[in-house]
């Protein structure tokens, strides 16, 4: 909301001489809750700009188009040099003299033109940024007193408050309201503007046109003023210079001055051409299919229905009601007699119309905030005397006034003790008192310590005591409020399992060189479509932004995919990243998705590795962090099975990761579809695993392991088997036969070579290391041990020892 | 008795080849090695060729020690003789290590270490004429990832608000209407909506345009006194360089008996200064939101920052009754207070970071700086 100062002074007395005015008011405004934005003040300096009489005009010698003209200033006379065609002898202008800066920062000085001495300048609209005219120089009327300050005149040196307003102030919504907002703080009163009007006694408004309520829910107050006989043309310059300074475009003096009542009391207005109104009927119903569509002032088509409110003539609909009025009985050039509106709509019918219509004027904003509803016939009344003195017509007597749902100021309580324990504040109960009395309630004393408030219906923000505590700590002042620390004695609580798990895995990950990225919950459908997810695994956004985010997530890999292929376009190549975040998944039967935390993790780099045996560098690397994350947790019996195919994974080169028999998720290969899908040229190792799965895994609990007191057998078993057995399985054999005492197993080659590739086998090499207890071991246990485990393996999986 | 012999061997061999460095005296050092290694009576070949007589136990002990020990010295005499320090430095690195090893090696490799160290101090008296060491030249630094400059702010103020007394909460992030809105007093027709432009799953489901949701939650799963944090993501249907569809939040929720406004505002200006600085000043000025009566916007300055200009950091407010009375809670008895706080906005003033799409490209020429 665009203020204008001088128009809050028509308001509120303030000394406009006081060039520390605008900020103290500023400053006040913004502690009290109406956040100025900005300050706007002219960007020039008007001292010099006076009101002159062009005595003379002739010819200039040298130029065709110059003119020569004597100008009286009040002071005395000089000349100017001027080349505007409506420049004539007896007219009054704005007279630039030397030393005014002008907006846009052109110095006026004494110049010669032509051969010619020029001692100002003659101003044009533009020119003194009052507007976009330029056509010729700005003519005043005839009654201006010559020598007078041009600036002060034509408002040049106003000051603009941009203020920002709350939903709930819709009362601020004009200068009036803000004006009782910086009475309030200034401790002085508000002058309501008293309304002479002149109507035309032999002329009934209601004789004329008649008013009819229908939807009473919806439209609880209509009044209707009639004036005839306007003349339509342009405003005049006050005005026009008030709206533009609020940020509207003048159109013409019936429209300008609905405008201008809006701005200046908050009522939105809107004015008819009687004449194109059936039957001089104003009829406030809801919209019904034989209504059709309707089309708006602006030109547009809109479709309707059965929960929107129309004003409606004798016949049919002529404007949404408290939105937008219809291009049929819009005010045209050609109009004459004018049927004003000036009602109360409920906020919730125009809020669900506009919205549904996708559209904001300047009136639903108001309508659907709340406007006083006090104040229907004082808007129309003025606007009326508005209209009557800029575009002439006489005013029938009186206003047609619709009222069947009066809506009564509300009473609220507020007890003087309560007011002071929630705002942690001591407070006397006139301090209460004067601080609501000041911004316009009405107090009285019900019982002891306890008021009753009469809440004028320009404030429908104010239903309960909570809401006249606000209003009494606004008063008193945020900064006059003590700060104090709550005696608090509870600790917090110790973090969830999950929330544990997540910190320990970001700690893990970055202690192994992983770096943490973050990316939107929402993907492309597209790309969730390259790694196989179908349709109806996904979450879909109804209002995306765009077709790059128009699902939620499944996985994790999305996001880090696309990271990798914007440090790759960039020229970074050591790439290893994970994100801890929630992946979303269609429940059956459920309002919300399942939201499961997952933590995915990524590497960059070739995974072919040098034979075909062995795990490629990058995908051990990564492997190897995850299992120090997943052992660090608790976990026990980590198992990594072979699955033929997933979302997103390269088929050969995948596998489950599972733990206490729940799966946690996979580790391998990115599948060629979704790294063609982000122009990714080089393999990407990754995992995802669910921490939410992980979470209900209970954790071994922690016992120290008795340090060993006997020494350790050791011995190397280095077995040759079919190249398509796994680790995994010789292992899980080494442990079954090993006996009691064996007391690790660690792999520490894996090989093949042409001669094992030829024959389809590799080599696996294992340390082996045995302990008992209490004992040393004899070679003989040992060698019985390793024997049984040799045995095993022979008849379980064909191994046998290497040569 | 050979392991004791060997002990000798190691303890005495080693002194000799020290002071042989020491001096770079080839000839003291070839006579290091005939006196262990010499074809006839070198004392260590004696303790090999005795291996034969020993148990079998025993000969897997000593064996593999008298074989170190042989290694040594060869490698140590012609380190000496081809003054490769590196080299002599090598073979009391492996002689140590295989000791240590070792059941009762500690006392010996400790041995090999203090002649170790000698010969690295001896390099130096020796030759005066070689190089200090350079230590100007970079440390091999361990291959460490980065946290996300987000979560470090947002850990940071959970670490600050646990101290205070805050437990962690969590919400779902994709949520019902129901508890974005209508419980927090926003019901579907209110104009407060339009601050928020929500991006909707379905007419009932929606992602969450606030961590408030959460407060909710909370309330409705315990009884008073109630003190938590809710971190987490949100969502608008915004994006520009100031705004991003989702970002992350921090909101705070205190309900006990007799919370006031005033505790609210120390709340805040201890808040402020613990995460900003004790030179931080703190205003609180009127604002509206549907959950908290009255509500306020938290604004912070520094004489330091900006120019002193005042920074808009969080909101907050009193819990409006309306809200209590959504989750049962008596609102005359109870009242207490809720603020929130976007991660991003303080992440940026903290770091001097302008465009808010950074932190979600995850370049990690950005994510290597934190």
């Amino acid at each position: 909301m665009r203020i204008s100062l001088e128009w809050l002074a028509d308001f509120i007395d303030l000394d406009l001489e006081d060039a520390g005015l605008p900020e103290s008011l500023a400053n006040g405004l913004l502690l009290a809750g109406l956040e100025v934005e900005a300050l706007e003040r002219p960007d020039a300096s008007f001292d010099g700009l006076v009101v002159a009489e062009v005595l003379s005009v002739d010819p200039h010698p040298n130029a065709d188009r110059l003119k020569l003209c004597r100008v009286a200033d009040g002071a005395g006379e000089r000349s100017v040099v001027c080349g505007a065609p409506n420049v004539a002898a007896g007219r009054r202008v704005v007279l630039a003299k030397p030393g005014v800066r002008m907006p846009g920062g052109m110095k006026v000085e004494v110049a010669h033109i032509r051969g010619e001495q020029s001692e100002g300048m003659i101003c044009s609209e533009r020119e003194l940024g009052l507007g976009t005219d330029h056509s010729g120089i700005m003519v005043l009327g005839d009654a201006t007193a010559i020598g007078s300050d041009a600036a002060d005149l034509l408002g040049l040196n106003d000051v603009i408050f941009d203020i920002s307003i709350t939903p709930n102030r819709a009362d601020c919504l004009s200068v009036m309201g803000v004006a009782r907002e910086a009475a309030a703080l200034l401790g002085i009163p508000l002058r309501t503007p008293e309304i002479s009007i002149q109507e035309d006694e032999s002329v009934a408004a209601a004789s004329v046109c008649a008013v009819e309520i229908r939807d009473p829910d919806k439209c609880p107050r209509y009044a209707a003023r009639i004036i005839q006989g306007v003349e339509i043309g342009p405003s005049p310059g006050w005005m026009a210079r008030r709206l533009r300074a609020a940020g509207m475009r003048p159109i013409n003096n019936v429209v300008d001055a609905t405008n201008y009542v809006m701005l200046s009391l908050g009522q939105p207005l809107h004015a008819f051409d009687l004449h194109r109104l059936a039957e001089q009927k104003i009829i406030v119903r809801r919209w019904t299919g034989s209504d059709g569509p309707f089309t708006t002032l602006d030109g547009q088509g809109r479709e309707m229905d059965d929960e929107d409110l129309m004003i409606c003539d004798g016949e049919k609909p002529v404007a949404i009601g408290g939105v937008m009025g219809g291009l049929f009985s819009e005010v045209s050039d050609d109009t004459r007699d004018i049927l004003l509106e000036s009602a109360y709509f409920t906020p919730q019918t125009i809020r669900r119309t506009r919205r549904r219509l996708g559209m904001s004027t300047e009136a639903s904003y108001r309508f659907e905030r709340g406007v006083d509803p006090s104040g229907t016939v004082r808007a129309a009344d003025l606007a009326a005397e508005l209209i009557r003195q800029t575009a002439g017509g006489v005013i029938a007597k009186g206003a047609v006034d619709a009222h069947p749902a009066p809506i009564a100021p509300k009473q609220v309580p507020i007890r003087v003790a309560r007011a002071s324990s929630l705002l942690g504040v001591s407070l006397g109960a006139p301090r209460v008192r004067e601080s609501l009395e000041s911004l316009g309630l009405l107090v009285s004393e019900k019982e002891d310590g306890v008021f009753s408030v009469e809440v004028p219906t320009f404030r429908p923000d104010i239903e309960r005591e909570v809401d006249l505590i606000e209003e009494v700590g606004r008063r008193v002042g945020y900064e006059n409020i003590p700060a104090t620390l709550p005696a608090s004695e509870s600790p917090a609580a110790r973090p969830t399992r999950t929330r544990s798990l997540e910190l320990q895995a970001r700690r893990i990950m970055v202690a192994g060189g992983f770096s943490e990225a973050l990316n939107y919950s929402f993907v492309s459908r597209e790309a969730l479509r390259s790694m196989g997810w179908r349709e109806d695994q996904m979450v879909a956004l109804r209002n995306p932004l765009s077709g790059e985010m128009d699902v939620l997530r499944t996985t994790l890999f999305a996001g880090l995919l696309a990271n990798v292929a914007h440090n790759l376009s960039r020229g970074v190549h050591a790439i290893r990243l994970f994100e801890l975040g929630r992946s979303f998944h269609p429940a059956n039967g459920e309002a919300l998705p399942d939201q499961v935390l997952r933590m995915a993790g990524v590497v960059v780099g070739n995974a072919t590795a040098g034979d075909s045996v062995s795990l490629p560098e990058a995908l051990s690397e990564l492997k190897g962090v995850l299992e120090r994350f997943l052992e660090s947790s608790g976990l026990e019996n980590l198992r990594f099975e072979p699955v033929d195919a997933g979302t997103g994974w390269e088929s050969s080169a995948v596998s489950r990761i599972l733990a206490a028999g729940v799966t946690l998720g996979n580790i391998g290969l990115v599948s060629p579809e979704a790294l063609g899908f982000w122009d990714i040229e080089t393999d990407v190792s990754a995992f995802e695993i669910s921490l939410a799965a992980l979470a209900e895994i209970d954790p071994a609990p922690l016992r120290l392991t008795p340090l060993p007191r006997y020494p350790a057998s050791l011995r190397d078993l280095a077995v040759v088997v079919d190249a398509v057995r796994t680790n995994g399985e010789i292992e899980e054999i080494i442990h079954q036969a090993g006996g009691d005492w064996l007391e690790s197993v660690n792999l520490f080659d894996v090989y093949q070579d042409a001669a094992l590739k030829a024959s389809g086998e590799k080599s696996l090499a294992y340390s082996l290391v045995f302990r008992h207890p209490e004992a040393t071991l004899t070679d003989e246990q040992v060698s019985e041990a390793f024997d049984g485990i040799i045995g095993a393996l022979g008849a379980r999986l064909g191994a046998r020892l290497r040569s | 008795m050979s392991e004791e012999l060997l002990v000798g061997i190691i303890r005495e061999s080693s002194g000799a080849l020290s002071d042989a460095w020491a001096a770079r005296d080839a000839g003291a050092a070839e006579g290091v090695r005939i006196r262990y290694l010499g074809r006839k009576g070198g004392e260590l070949n004696e303790v090999m060729r005795g291996l034969k007589d020993l148990s079998a136990d025993e000969k897997r002990i000593v064996g593999p020690l008298a074989n170190s020990v042989r290694v040594y010295i060869e490698a140590s005499v012609s380190a000496i003789k081809e003054d490769d320090r590196e080299k002599i430095i090598e073979a009391h690195r492996a002689l140590g290590e295989r000791l240590r090893g070792r059941e009762g090696g500690g006392a010996l490799s400790e041995v090999i270490g203090q002649r170790e160290n000698e010969i690295l101090g001896a390099g130096d008296v020796a030759d005066a004429s070689r190089s200090r060491l350079d230590l100007t030249i970079p440390g091999r630094a361990p291959h460490i990832g980065h946290e996300h400059p987000l979560v470090q702010t947002m850990e940071d103020l959970i670490e600050v608000l646990t101290r205070l007394g805050y437990s962690v909460a969590e919400g779902p992030e994709a949520e019902l209407d129901y508890y974005n809105f209508e419980a927090l007093n926003i019901p579907k027709d209110h104009p407060a909506r339009d601050m928020q432009d929500t991006f909707y799953l379905t007419g009932d489901a929606l992602l969450r345009t606030h961590t408030s949701p959460v407060q909710i939650r909370v309330m409705e799963s315990q009884a008073p006194p109630v003190k938590v944090i809710a971190p987490g993501k949100v969502f608008r249907c915004d994006a520009d360089v100031t705004h991003s569809p989702m970002f992350h939040q921090i909101e705070g929720l205190y309900v006990d008996e007799g919370v006031t406004f005033a505790d609210l505002k120390g709340t805040l200006e201890a808040f402020v200064r613990e995460i900003f600085g004790p030179e931080y000043r703190v205003r609180l000025r009127p604002s509206f939101f549907p959950f908290t009566e009255p509500s306020v916007e938290v604004d912070i300055a520094s004489d330091y920052v900006a120019g002193g200009e005042w920074m808009e950091v969080l909101g907050a407010g009193m819990v409006d009754p309306a809200v209590f009375e959504a989750v049962g809670y008596d609102p005359e008895r109870w009242t207490g207070f809720a603020w929130g706080l976007g991660v991003e906005r303080i992440t940026m003033l903290r770091y001097g970071i302008s465009d808010i799409r950074l932190f979600f490209e995850n370049d990690l020429r950005m994510l290597r700086q934190f």
